[in-house]
């Protein structure tokens, strides 16, 4: 009988997952495009994206470009290390069980 | 998308799906190409005629190539402004031209040192086609982009042809170089990026 470890119930939601899919692949991310391609709310994004800054999973950098505010997402090392291992865990669950 | 609990199996599918959305994100790059690869075509040509014609200091044709590096360093500066994601492929490419951008005016520094201490200047063409076809065939490994691979691979024949040719026809070599390592295919490049865009 395997034992299962717990998943990372930070990223165990999917638009914190999917916000953390993104940032895994690309060097940083503006709030936009992040909006665009989880087809989220502005409301809920943020929300998620504080949760995700506040583990310290991501940096935010707020800018401005042409008097508009700008934020950019990037994923730190601590993130990095926090998704491979929910990738390697969530393995577990997926591969038939003993 | 919301704030919801997920299955495992919910999980793979939505880092499968972010993923292969990242890579969808395209950028238009045969801009580039187009300002150097028509840059050099335009200077290689306008030297081999002077030199037909024997008009004195036909080289400093090349000083057009400065500017031409301020042009890009302009759209290359707006550019950054309207990007929504830097890929870590951008930022190789971007890389790997900078470190050319710097070899090509060491060269022509070093060149300028051989005529002062010696009187001749060092034959950089081959060099030049050397460094274009580095540049054209990682880029375009990067980018798994055949026409870009193809045209490197050009210039390393290119880069031993010149140097069995004497006087200004390999001028003309160097003008090839950038037709079939810049031009063309920044030409698909363009192409390709467009019915993208328009799909």
């Amino acid at each position: 009988m395997k034992n299962f470890v717990e998943l990372d119930l930070l990223l165990h939601s999917q638009l914190r997952l999917a916000v953390m899919s993104l940032l895994i692949s690309v060097k940083e991310a503006d709030f936009g495009y992040l909006q665009e391609a989880t087809n989220s709310t502005n409301g809920n994004l943020s929300v998620q994206i504080t949760k995700l800054k506040d583990a310290e999973y991501i940096e935010v950098k707020k800018t401005f470009e042409n008097n508009y505010p700008k934020t950019t997402c990037k994923i730190t090392k601590k993130g990095m290390k926090a998704f491979e291992k929910y990738v390697s865990d969530i393995k577990q669950y997926l591969t038939p069980k003993n | 998308m919301e704030e919801k609990n997920i299955t495992e199996q919910e999980s793979l599918a939505i880092i499968q799906q972010m993923i292969a959305k990242s890579k969808q994100q395209l950028i238009d790059r045969s801009k580039f190409f187009f300002l150097w690869g028509f840059a050099v075509l335009i200077c290689a040509v306008a030297q081999y005629v002077m030199l037909k014609m024997n008009v004195l200091k036909s080289d400093e044709v090349w000083l057009a190539m400065p500017i031409i590096a301020i042009i890009h360093i302009y759209i290359a500066a707006k550019e950054q402004k309207r990007v929504k994601i830097i890929s870590h492929n951008t930022i190789a490419i971007g890389s790997l031209w900078m470190g050319l951008g710097v070899a090509f005016f060491a060269l022509a520094f070093l060149s300028h040192r051989s005529y002062v201490n010696t009187g001749t200047a060092l034959d950089v063409l081959p060099l030049l086609i050397l460094f274009y076809g580095i540049g054209t065939f990682v880029t375009g490994r990067i980018l798994q982009f055949k026409p870009l691979i193809f045209g490197g691979l050009a210039c390393f024949l290119l880069c031993i042809l010149v140097t069995y040719i004497d006087g200004p026809e390999q001028l003309l070599i160097l003008a090839l170089s950038v037709v079939v390592s810049y031009i063309i295919p920044g030409i698909i490049l363009k192409k390709e990026f467009n019915n993208q865009q328009n799909n």
